[in-house]
């Protein structure tokens, strides 16, 4: 069916007849050519061009009349055709905006089909026909090698059946290269957008060069070679500023350094992906928003201005909503601390969870520790009767970490305490807040405040009504105060010392004070 | 009967028994009156998809394309059939509220003269179906709703002009039966119910 010689082709009536009848019914007539039904392409062909009353030049009319002589029709063209009329150019206007899902779908044809091809994408803005489908009409344009031997009928069609399938129903024209294509096609061509092969100048005629040059493929659609594997080059740009975080040691010599071995993925997809997350709190900042996505991206170099992007996104003021007393999900939002009120990650508690910030803690709530210092206070020890004759002079005392308590009873009273030496604790663990020793609770008999806050003194016989429990939280506490104001390290039992342990920040809980020895 | 009105009743009662894409673009051809290229193509599209007539449709066909100049040998060939199938496929209402395109058609049945009922059906879900009572030169007028239609989007519109009283056939029963009203002449009404 294919003859690119005589130009009478039932495939080059077609193409002379593209934008004179509807698409739905050149696409039909492509596809019975296609499979040798020239017969009938031709009788629909001919009874659309009687029934819209379509004129035709002289040359395309003669060729549908020879054409029906040939396949012998009943019908009589010549006589019902209309007139010829001369034409010059074509009317259909096209446009090459709204073709990038028509791009993508003929950028995914398979290189077997676009082997050897350029191919270029448009729509089409005027009817063609007296039944037009919906305006624009998808257009599709190939052009094959002058030494490729594969029918271009049989193109056209599996062309247009695999752009149906990727679900846009589109025109395809296959044009010859080194051949003048009809006035349609020029017309489609220089408002159309490459996809396939390289962008370069076709084949027209002499007097018709005024028209611009297609538009360049670089700005939205790569070309990238048939089947070729596109190459990506390696990016090389220099690491981003980085804020160094408070407390850690500097990292300078851990960065990743551009790699002078091209990788396979751009090295900085993942910081780009991670930048085009949506950030519900992201405040926006004026002009510097993503720019457009371009198309094409899966078979062509990635723009430069997404390489810029990661750096204005890192810059953005990121400001997440964190709720008080939870720094974890501020410090994940942002764990760079670009934000004067984020919290900073801490080396040995980056989930935050050991220790709080102080702008979470809301002095006018009640002290949740309350019953911490009443069992400091030791009342609980003295019977009724020996708190009412005397009440022993007890210290209200911040609590202590834990801490190595000896195991031998403390001495009779009056007792001093000796000083015991706590462990030391890391530089890095030790910004806590301190805690306020609580009010006295009205109606409980409570000592006032000692003089002297380095011991604790009491009454003959009432260490010998302790336990051996009380006896060492007693030693403990006489060991703290004894030592200046140690902050606590966490409200919570379990997270001091131990926070960073657990495989999940929380650690082991600490063990109790009867345990502990 | 002319054979305009012969090659329209022969065109609707070949409904859902014809390929949509051949039987809008013959009805297509019959309203721009091409009356040759139709007299020639219905009698080979009858053939090539096997679809028989029966003795009615067979007059019907005589007096459509035999005048216009159809093969007699053509005719001839044309499989007999004793009585109309029964349909097979299914008609919905669809989705309640009009779209662009019913409303395009509204707007033209509306004007058209003679029209007295609009009705739209959804044949499996996926093919709109426009049913047509009244109308003069019922032939222009689907033309006209199928070119409506084609542009809005629908590649083989199926526009059924019926006429105003009569047996439809039984493709035309199930529809109108699945079909939902769309509108109805004011002045059929009103006649009606006097």
């Amino acid at each position: 069916m294919d003859d690119r010689t005589t130009g009478e082709s039932p495939h080059e009536l077609l193409l002379a007849l593209a934008g004179r009848i509807d698409d739905d019914l050149l696409a039909w007539c492509r596809e019975l050519v296609a499979v040798g039904e020239d017969a009938r392409a031709l009788e629909l062909i001919t009874a659309t061009l009687i029934a819209d009353r379509t004129p035709l030049p002289a040359p395309e009319r003669a060729a549908v009349v020879a054409a029906t002589r040939t396949a012998r029709l009943d019908v009589d063209a010549d006589a019902t055709l209309p007139a010829a009329a001369p034409e010059h150019g074509t009317p259909h206007r096209f446009a090459a905006a709204g073709s990038e899902r028509l791009a993508a779908a003929v950028g995914s044809l398979s290189a077997r089909q676009v082997a050897g091809c350029r191919t270029w994408v448009t729509s089409r803005l005027t009817p063609a026909g007296a039944a037009s489908g919906p305006l624009p009409q998808p257009v599709v344009l190939v052009e094959v090698g002058t030494g490729d031997t594969r029918p271009v009928d049989v193109l056209a069609y599996q062309i247009a059946v695999a752009c149906g399938r990727a679900g846009v129903d589109a025109a395809v024209e296959v044009v010859v290269a080194g051949v003048v294509p009809p006035p349609y096609q020029q017309a489609a061509l220089l408002r159309a957008l490459p996809v396939h092969g390289e962008a370069g100048p076709v084949a027209r005629p002499a007097d018709d060069v005024t028209a611009p040059d297609p538009p360049t493929l670089g700005r939205t659609v790569p070309p990238p070679a048939p089947r070729a594997v596109p190459a990506v080059e390696p990016v090389v740009e220099a690491p981003a500023p980085v804020t160094p975080l408070r407390g850690l040691p500097s990292i300078d010599h851990e960065l990743p350094r551009p790699d002078p071995v091209p990788h396979d993925l751009p090295p900085r997809e993942l910081p780009r992906r991670d930048a085009a997350r949506p950030t519900p709190a992201r405040t926006p900042r004026p002009g510097a928003g993503p720019g457009p996505v371009p198309i094409g991206r899966r078979n062509g170099r990635a723009p430069t201005v997404e390489n810029e992007q990661p750096a204005d996104v890192r810059a953005l003021p990121v400001t997440l909503p964190s709720a008080p007393g939870s720094p974890a999900p501020a410090s994940l939002a942002d764990p760079m601390g670009g934000s004067p009120q984020a919290v900073r990650i801490d080396a040995d508690d980056p989930l935050g969870i050991g220790r709080l910030p102080r702008e979470d803690r809301a002095p006018a709530t009640p002290d949740p520790d309350a019953w911490l210092a009443d069992w400091i206070t030791g009342d609980w020890a003295i019977p009724p009767e020996s708190t009412d004759a005397a009440p022993a002079p007890v210290v209200d005392h911040p609590p202590a970490v834990d801490q190595p308590v000896p195991d031998r009873p403390v001495a009779a009273p009056p007792i001093i305490a000796p000083p015991i030496a706590a462990p030391p604790i890391p530089a890095e663990r030790v910004e806590i807040d301190r805690v306020d020793p609580p009010p006295p609770r009205p109606g409980r008999r409570r000592a006032e405040p000692a003089a002297e806050p380095t011991g604790i003194v009491l009454r003959p016989g009432s260490v010998d009504r302790l336990s051996d429990t009380d006896r060492d939280l007693l030693v403990r506490l006489q060991s703290e105060l004894s030592d200046p104001p140690r902050p606590r390290v966490s409200r919570r039992a379990g997270i001091a010392g131990a926070a960073s342990t657990g495989p999940s920040g929380g650690g082991q809980p600490a063990a109790p004070p009867d345990d502990a020895r | 009967m002319t054979s305009r009105q012969a090659a329209h009743d022969l065109l609707v009662g070949l409904a859902g028994r014809l390929s949509d894409e051949m039987t809008w673009r013959l009805r297509d051809w019959l309203a721009a009156e091409a009356f040759g290229p139709l007299g020639e193509m219905l009698p080979r599209e009858l053939l090539r998809q096997r679809v028989g007539l029966t003795d009615t449709e067979r007059e019907l066909l005589v007096r459509s394309s035999g005048e216009w100049g159809a093969a007699r040998r053509l005719l001839e060939a044309v499989l007999p059939l004793e009585s109309v199938p029964a349909a097979g496929a299914v008609f919905a209402a669809g989705p309640d509220g009009l779209d662009v395109a019913a409303l395009s058609v509204l707007g033209v049945v509306r004007g058209h003269p003679g029209c007295v009922e609009l009705r739209q059906a959804w044949r499996d879900g996926t093919q709109r179906v426009v049913l047509v009572h009244g109308g003069e030169r019922p032939w222009a007028l689907t033309g006209t709703l199928q070119r409506v239609l084609r542009a809005h989007g629908d590649r083989t519109p199926c526009v059924e002009v019926l006429p105003a009283h009569g047996e439809p056939a039984a493709y035309h029963q199930a529809a109108i039966i699945g079909s939902a009203p769309l509108w109805r002449s004011a002045v059929e009404a009103v006649a009606a119910g006097a």
